[in-house]
């Protein structure tokens, strides 16, 4: 009995894989698009905002205006851009080629001397959090160049300084918390995704039919089916991990053992929403769309990665709680930057695997009314 | 004529004849527009951080009201060592903590100087970084400094900063891509799988033809896909708009045309549908990332930021926030259409020359 239930799940596993290895497309998901989206987020996404594009407006030049506008140009902050009136740079500011303006206006020599300087700060509105940053980091240098000229005076605000330490990430690179984020994704693509339009193929394509006429349990049609995938995600994992240590050298302060174990938990849930929208589906097109919808982009903006979930309104943040990916983010950061810290570890692998429960549940239950 | 209007019609049909085609290219976008304007923000509320009071005086209780009537934090924890700072810390109970030192009130009386900590959660810098900048904030409210009013802010454009003015605009361009991309992608994909590709090969239809007809229909459920998005902006999240309608949709259909032409591209070198969805997405998660959407291209390496000139969403971007809230002109509109026209044209160019070649 067992025996032949292994011929079977086996029998099944193998033909998976022959249409797997002959897809070049699986190749694809599996190693390609970890690589574009590790290196994209390793590079391109940086939440530090640097060499943010401002325009300084002096009105009239002066030596102390010189010397401030150096000041600006030698940070990594800004990249500078000086004109003489607002309206040169407005222009500019439309089509989003500057960020903000900084009008240095043309009493500040005079108004320096007597304590009463003015300087207006106009940021773009439509990149709220390029508008924070940049009033943040004028201040900084506004008040590091008058410390340097020796214009500061000493008073109660300025003698408190704020010394700030960043536990787990000390050089504070948004990479650091990107990265392990990322491969949250990278393992809800392949798991929800690919597995959506493989069993949605076989619908569309009546192969199911087929499989369902053999005398194959749907205890073993799932084994035999999901297996594959699940090797398939553990050997991207591996590509991520390796990119992850060796290209990007991320810390790894967790255990190994339980980077893997988490990533089996979590392809469980993943899994079986992929199989769960291809039953539902039975359709390529529409287990495509359903898989992004539904296991992509959440994984992308509702896990917390990007995004912090305590920004987000209750009703929002209630959902967030069904999202496999919230549990796993949280993993992997823990294990990346800080460790084996059991208790986080173990809430969320609960979480997942109930999620993971229920998913199956329903498929089990719909899987059996069609064989009837 | 006759013969491109029968594809198109054909085209439609085979979106619109199944139940669950039409309901997955209306449903899910509204429900990602609303879902996602309220997901993406990088404003922090309701995040709670401890204090740990070293010194417990006049001062230093001072900062720690300036803290507590802070809209920001949800909850603050008075730790008493800092041990509990740890623990609280490394369960993630509370994203950072403000340490005031020993003697923080006599120094600051003998304006000798002194310093304030502020331990943070590097898993995630981001929030931490924000946070830090909330405690700086309610500390200078405590001790006001003269010179920090030097600066007067405005804001343009948004003056208030509200999230969805940004975001739901940016939304319709990336999920009226996401729609156009797929519809494209798969269109000529299935029909080589289902092996119908053939029969249309026999049919009398030019290369021009055939491309016109897969064309235009996915270009026009995703304007009409737009357009839906675009009212829901403007009636229920209220975003103003200043600029244009001409100009918004001069750009919307010359942003679309580049990505059914990359989605074409896609569906001419793939032979089953899962090449063509996989395909698509290999090329849309790039395009996001890459276009400006979460962080500002000019926050990435000087050698990437060349490649975001080829990626249409950026230039769209661009112009969606101008028509909606900066009023842009039409030169200006102008100079971000053209880049999107030849980069459509190129990849339709490709498209039909891979056609050509697989057919000979």
């Amino acid at each position: 009995m067992i025996m032949q239930s292994l011929r079977r799940i086996s029998a099944l596993f193998v033909k998976e894989i022959f249409q797997i290895s002959r897809d070049p497309s699986s190749i694809l998901i599996v190693v390609i698009l970890p690589l574009i989206l590790l290196f994209l987020m390793g590079y391109a996404i940086s939440l530090n905002s640097k060499h943010i594009a401002l325009g300084i407006v002096v009105e009239k030049s002066s030596k102390q205006t010189q010397s401030l506008v150096n000041a600006f140009q030698a940070s990594p902050s800004f990249n500078v851009q000086v004109a003489h009136t607002t309206q040169e740079l407005s222009r500019e500011m439309q089509t989003g080629k500057i960020y903000a303006m900084l009008v240095i206006p043309s009493t500040f020599a005079k108004d320096l001397s007597l304590h009463r300087v003015k300087l207006q700060v106009i940021t773009d509105g439509s990149e709220p959090n390029t508008a924070g940053f940049t009033q943040k980091y004028v201040s900084e240098i506004w008040f590091n160049w008058l410390a340097q000229e020796g214009l500061d005076r000493h008073t109660l605000g300025t003698s408190i300084q704020i010394k700030s330490r960043y536990w787990f990430n000390s050089p504070l690179l948004s990479r650091y918390f990107l990265i392990p984020g990322s491969i949250a994704i990278i393992l809800t693509l392949i798991g929800t995704l690919l597995t959506a339009l493989v069993v949605a193929r076989e619908w569309e394509r009546g192969t199911m039919e087929a499989i369902m006429s053999t005398p194959i349990t749907i205890v073993e049609f799932l084994l035999g089916k999901l297996l594959p995938y699940y090797f398939l995600g553990i050997v991207s994992l591996l590509v991520c991990v390796l990119i992850a240590l060796f290209w990007f050298d991320l810390p790894f302060r967790g255990s190994y053992w339980l980077l893997f174990i988490s990533s089996s938990v979590y392809l469980f849930p993943t899994l079986g929403l992929g199989l769960l929208i291809s039953t539902l589906a039975k359709n390529q097109f529409v287990a495509a769309q359903a898989a992004l919808i539904a296991g992509f982009l959440p994984s992308l903006l509702l896990s917390g990665f990007l995004f912090p979930i305590a920004s987000m309104p209750g009703w929002l943040q209630g959902i967030t709680h069904v999202i496999p990916a919230r549990y796993f983010v949280s993993i992997l950061q823990t294990l990346f930057l800080s460790g084996n810290f059991y208790d986080i570890i173990m809430k969320n692998l609960l979480y997942m695997f109930l999620l993971g429960s229920v998913f199956f549940i329903i498929i089990m239950k719909i899987t059996k009314k069609r064989l009837d | 004529m006759f013969q491109l209007f029968a594809l198109m019609k054909k085209e439609f049909l085979a979106v619109w004849s199944d139940k669950k085609s039409r309901m997955i290219i209306i449903i899910p976008p509204l429900v990602q527009l609303v879902i996602f304007s309220f997901a993406v923000t990088m404003e922090v509320k309701n995040v709670s951080i401890g204090i740990l009071d070293r010194d417990n005086t006049p001062q230093s209780r001072a900062v720690v009201r300036a803290l507590e009537f802070s809209p920001t934090f949800s909850h603050i924890y008075r730790l008493q060592s800092q041990k509990e700072l740890t623990a609280y810390i490394d369960s993630q109970k509370i994203i950072a903590a403000v340490s005031i030192p020993q003697e923080f009130a006599k120094k600051i009386l003998a304006h000798t100087g002194t310093s304030l900590q502020i331990i943070a959660d590097g898993r995630r810098s981001n929030t931490a970084q924000i946070v830090q900048e909330y405690v700086q904030m309610a500390l200078l409210r405590t001790f006001p400094n003269p010179d920090a009013d030097v600066f007067v802010n405005r804001i343009w454009y948004n003056p208030n900063l509200i999230n969805f003015w940004w975001i739901v605009p940016s939304l319709m361009g990336t999920l009226s891509m996401i729609i156009a991309v797929l519809l494209t992608a798969l269109s000529i994909a299935r029909e080589r799988e289902l092996g119908t590709f053939d029969q249309i090969l026999v049919s009398p239809l030019s290369t021009m033809t055939l491309i016109v007809g897969k064309t235009l229909p996915p270009l026009l459920i995703s304007v009409v896909e737009a357009s839906v998005i675009f009212l829901v902006a403007i009636t229920l999240f209220k975003v103003p708009f200043v600029g244009s309608v001409a100009i918004l949709y001069l750009g919307l259909i010359s942003f679309l045309f580049s990505i059914v032409g990359l989605g074409l591209l896609i569906s001419s070198i793939s032979s089953t549908q899962q090449q063509g969805v996989l395909g698509a997405f290999v090329l849309v998660v790039p395009y996001i990332l890459m276009s400006g959407f979460a962080t500002p291209v000019a926050n990435m390496p000087s050698w990437l930021i060349p490649v975001t000139d080829l990626v249409s969403l950026k230039y769209f971007l661009i112009l969606l926030k101008g028509v909606f809230l900066k009023d842009i002109s039409l030169r200006v509109a102008i100079g971000l259409i053209i880049p999107m026209l030849l980069l459509g044209f190129t990849s339709l160019a490709f498209a039909s020359w891979f056609f050509r070649k697989k057919v000979a």
